[in-house]
């Protein structure tokens, strides 16, 4: 095809050589080919299983993927995905059909996925070089091939080319196929419009099908023949590009089939919205990024590519600069859709990361070529006398070994290690901690929801909120942290206040750690969910399990828990409610026995007597205060101002009206003086509960006698009372909130392709048979038989 | 010695090349450069981007007056939202609060204050007072804002939020007026009840002893 595009290029009216061709010493063109594609199977496949580490779209495309694989249902919600055409996603379902991965664990096939978008990848360079090979047209064989040999292997070192060929994205499809409508219309160019406008129309439909953004990109040749003035091949350039936006109609037809036109065109409106930059929601143009920074903080992963886009900016500046022709019109109609569209992105769309991934092919092309004719410009003026290479040829050697030594560093850099934090966080949590552990994460909750089917996992911006909720385990990169999906003091918060239990290399996320954060048993702003009658406390794992506290037939527990002080004085339940026997119903709790006195309500039970006769080992293991029956009003033994504000429930040093009584009625007398004990705790025992204060604080609570009723015999409550209840479902994170169950299906959309391109090719196939029956020459009327 | 051996001619390997006239290089110039400006001046003057809400994303989200919002409840990314975008540093909690509302303003430096009354029924004049001296402490100056809220938007929220306005001056019939349809028709016999006799409070024309006298404590 080079040939034939060269053959093309000779035939315009370029001025002729005028001497004779050199004879140069080049390898093969094949040689060249092999030589590219090796580089770039090398640095977009090396380790690609474990390296870059995964991201929300790459999980949940693939996840579609697999659903369509499966039973056609283009989803990884409950509702189709209209946000980007299906096209993409039915060709990685065929891949992982193909590979039998369809119900594969979701990480091996995001890793079978990402071979096709790499292998994509590889052949997109490919069509780069090929484009490279027709715009320098007036290069010997031997220049030529080292033009497309240096364009191929920057493409195949650059940083943000190599990050999203590497990933099971969108991109790498959406490229080659904008690339390849690219050389059908190069080659097309001149062909009539019965020609051109079906073929490339055709490309242009099915890189419209892939992803919408690439539109700019299948614009070029109309750009191309309007820099030309050539109005009728702008008007054929036009019609193919308007007949493959015929042909993106499939997209909107089929979600009318699902009777879903409504939800499409809400989705394509927001879709709008966001690439005009009216609705800023994701990228580096939202408000709170900083565009600069964000740029300067990728710098270092990302200089060649910064570098090239530069090159191709000047390209640009350059070419709108001079009257253009042939190959440098269509480059320079290449570079001004790719950059207009990267200069509206920056200034006022949405900039994601991943779109320059369309802008780099014109920018290395361009580059390189401007390069070539900066360094021929500076050859030809310093001809003279020396038979040395100029110094310009020197300085474009050097830049260019510059360049692809550091881009070269930079794939060592990030791609020989292991960067696979995501998929060890994942099985870390699978296999080391029980199924039922909810954690939180600094990242999109999605992230881990579909590799972890089953699991609870939320998003959670502060780590209060987390715990209120009974989640202590913590996914946290500190990546996620700069982009705000919370609060600046999360991480200090939750590295103060827990202990990491693992923590993984991710050059992609700067490190993920997991991290539990304990709570204090009593702290009434964790683990307490409100349930209807009640509350539900969390005491076991992250958001395990636990018991409710409810006022319901057994007595108003949830009020007379309430009216103790709650979880801060009274802790947290260590059963649910139970009956033994004729006794009056209970529950038990961390710091007292609860029982529902009847017309009393619900009020602590006075064991505390009973359980220093009983067990007065334990007792006094756990440095509880001697029961000495002392004498004197209740208010004189209420010497610690603490422990008497809890027992009083009422601010330190206030006493009001029927205090002491209410007192009495919640926790019953004093059995002795508050004491402090060996410990530094200072302890006073009442009948129904022994109350604390650590000698730093100047809170009290009731110290936990709830278990060593239980070892004592005291309370025996029924299995069934300790059995763990599984907590309430946690609040859905936003990314997990549903609508009414819609229907999936892309049967109809691949059903209604294959009927359009089985149109496409037959109509005209038997249009031309037509035309040929109808030109053949009829038969005269000697020639009839008689 | 020999002298130079002048090579072929050494082109550019990019074919159709040529100098412009200079007049043209000058207008193109000219273009590019406006269409940057240009596209620098719709940036900067943030014509494509919608104006910021005046209220935040919330059922029954609406000013109460300048700094104090009410709505129904927040979730914990809402209440972040508001903090940062809405400057709001303290929360009212009408009628239950949960736990994480709570540990969530804790974490977030906000100040929350709970008014525990029945969907029913109109706040107390204390509860009032308390309040209008909360919204003071964090709006006297102008940096921080108030959010009220109830458990839908539409209950002793409605009250509460027009006995501030009552209190912060506002006739009695123009904080009936700011109420759409539906919200007046929410009001209760009892929080209709309680206006009357806060306004007829503020106004002197209430008894000296009417339950919302101590209104005129704080009452601009």
């Amino acid at each position: 095809m080079i040939d034939a595009y060269r053959g093309q290029q000779l035939a315009m009216a370029q001025p002729a050589p005028t001497s004779p061709p050199q004879q140069s010493i080049a390898p093969p063109e094949y040689l060249v080919v092999l030589g590219a594609a090796l580089l770039a199977g090398v640095t977009m496949l090396w380790n690609i299983a474990h390296s870059p580490d995964t991201q929300y779209d790459e999980v949940v495309y693939t996840k579609a993927a697999q659903q369509v694989a499966q039973n056609w249902s283009l989803t990884w919600t409950n509702s189709p995905m209209f946000v980007h055409p299906p096209l993409s996603f039915l060709a990685q379902a065929g891949w992982l059909r193909l590979l039998g991965m369809a119900d594969a664990p979701l990480e091996h096939a995001i890793v079978a996925a990402r071979v096709l978008t790499a292998i994509a990848m590889i052949f997109a360079f490919l069509l780069v070089g090929l484009l490279a090979a027709h715009l320098a047209s007036k290069a010997d064989r031997r220049r030529g091939l080292i033009i497309v040999a240096v364009v191929m292997a920057v493409s195949a070192t650059d940083p943000v080319l190599l990050r999203y060929g590497r990933l099971a994205m969108i991109e790498p499809l959406a490229l080659i196929a904008a690339l390849l409508t690219l050389c059908l219309a190069m080659w097309l160019r001149d062909k009539p419009l019965l020609v051109y406008v079906p073929v490339v129309g055709l490309a242009t439909g099915l890189t419209l099908l892939t992803k919408e953004v690439s539109a700019f990109l299948v614009f070029t040749p109309v750009v191309y023949q309007l820099l030309g003035r050539d109005w009728r091949r702008a008007g054929v350039a036009f019609a193919g590009f308007a007949w493959g936006l015929v042909l993106w109609l499939l997209f909107p037809l089929w979600a009318a089939t699902l009777g879903l036109a409504q939800s499409f065109a809400s989705q394509k409106f927001s879709m709008f919205e966001r690439l005009t930059g009216l609705l800023q929601i994701t990228g580096w143009n939202r408000p709170g990024v900083s565009f600069l920074a964000a740029v300067g903080g990728n710098a270092a992963q990302y200089a060649t590519t910064y570098l090239m886009m530069l090159g191709g900016a000047v390209a640009l500046v350059w070419l709108v600069l001079k009257a253009t022709s042939g190959p440098a019109r269509w480059l320079l109609a290449w570079l001004l859709t790719s950059y207009a569209f990267a200069a509206y992105s920056v200034l006022l769309g949405t900039l994601n990361e991943q779109f320059f991934v369309y802008l780099m092919p014109a920018s290395i092309a361009g580059t390189v070529l401007m390069a070539d004719a900066l360094v021929s410009a500076r050859v030809r003026a310093a001809r003279g006398g020396s038979r040395r290479p100029p110094s310009a040829l020197l300085a474009a050697g050097a830049g260019l070994v510059l360049v692809l030594g550091f881009a070269t560093v930079g794939w060592a850099r990030y791609y020989l290690p292991d960067n696979d934090g995501i998929f060890k966080t994942a099985a870390f949590l699978r296999t080391e901690l029980p199924a039922c552990s909810a954690f939180t994460t600094t990242a999109e909750a999605s992230r881990f929801t579909n590799l972890l089917p089953g699991h609870v996992v939320r998003s959670f911006a502060t780590e209060g909120g987390a715990v209120s909720h009974g989640v202590h385990l913590f996914v946290m990169s500190d990546k996620d942290v700069l982009g705000g999906t919370v609060t600046a003091d999360f991480p200090s918060t939750v590295r103060s206040q827990g202990r990491m239990l693992a923590s993984f290399d991710s050059a992609t996320y700067r490190g993920i750690q997991l991290w539990q954060v304990p709570t204090d048993p009593y702290d009434p702003l964790a683990d307490v969910e409100t349930i209807p009658g009640g509350v539900f406390v969390t005491t076991t794992g992250s958001h395990c399990g636990g018991f409710p506290v409810l006022d319901g037939p057994q007595g108003s527990f949830s009020t007379g828990w309430d009216g103790l002080g709650g979880k801060a004085v009274v802790g947290p339940p260590l059963t649910t409610t139970f009956t033994t026997g004729t006794q009056p119903a209970s529950q038990l709790f961390r710091g007292a026995l609860l029982t529902n006195d009847g017309p009393a309500g619900v009020r602590a039970a006075q064991i505390v007597a009973a359980l220093a006769a009983t067990r007065p080992d334990s007792y006094q293991q756990a440095q509880f205060p001697p029961i000495t029956r002392p004498k004197g009003g209740v208010l004189a033994q209420l010497t610690d101002p603490a422990i008497a504000a809890a027992y009083l429930r009422a601010p330190a040093g206030s006493t009001p009206t029927d205090a002491v009584a209410q007192a009495r009625g919640r926790f019953g007398d004093p059995l002795g003086p508050a004491t402090q004990m060996p410990d530094g705790t200072v302890r006073q025992a009442f009948a129904g509960g022994v109350f604390e204060r650590p000698a730093s604080s100047d809170v009290a609570r009731l110290a936990p006698i709830g278990q060593l009723a239980i070892d004592a015999g005291l309370v025996t409550p029924p299995d069934s009372a300790g059995a763990l209840v599984v907590p309430p479902p946690l609040p859905l994170a936003d990314d997990d909130k549903r609508g009414p169950d819609q229907p999936t299906s892309v049967e109809p959309f691949v059903v209604s392709l294959l009927i359009g391109l089985a149109l496409y090719i037959g109509l005209p196939a038997i249009g031309y048979e037509l035309a040929t029956l109808s030109r053949r020459p009829r038969p005269t009327n000697r020639q009839r038989p008689s | 010695m020999t002298g130079p051996v002048p090579g072929p001619p050494v082109t550019a390997a990019l074919g159709g090349v040529e100098p412009l006239p200079h007049r043209q290089v000058v207008l193109r110039v000219v273009v590019v450069l406006v269409v940057l400006v240009l596209g620098l001046l719709v940036r900067f003057s943030g014509v494509l981007h919608k104006a910021d809400p005046a209220l935040p994303p919330l059922d029954g989200a609406a000013q109460v007056m300048p700094g104090v919002l009410r709505a129904g409840p927040a979730s914990e990314t809402e209440l972040m939202l508001m903090r940062d975008s809405f400057h709001v540093s303290g929360v009212v909690a009408i009628g239950d609060v949960t736990v994480e509302e709570r540990a969530v303003t804790k974490a977030l430096g906000m100040q929350l204050m709970t008014i525990e009354i029945a969907d029913v029924d109109a706040p107390s004049a204390q509860h009032v007072v308390e309040l209008v001296r909360f919204v003071r402490s964090n709006t006297e100056n102008g940096h921080g804002a108030v959010y009220l809220h109830d458990g839908d938007g539409s209950g002793p929220v409605l009250v509460t939020a027009a006995m501030v306005q009552l209190v912060e001056g506002m006739p009695l019939a123009d904080v009936l007026a700011r109420l759409t349809p539906q919200e007046r028709a929410a009001l209760g016999p009892a929080q209709n009840q309680a206006l009357q006799d806060a306004a007829a409070a503020l106004t002197g024309d209430g008894l000296p002893t009417g339950p919302y006298v101590a209104l005129r404590e704080v009452a601009r």
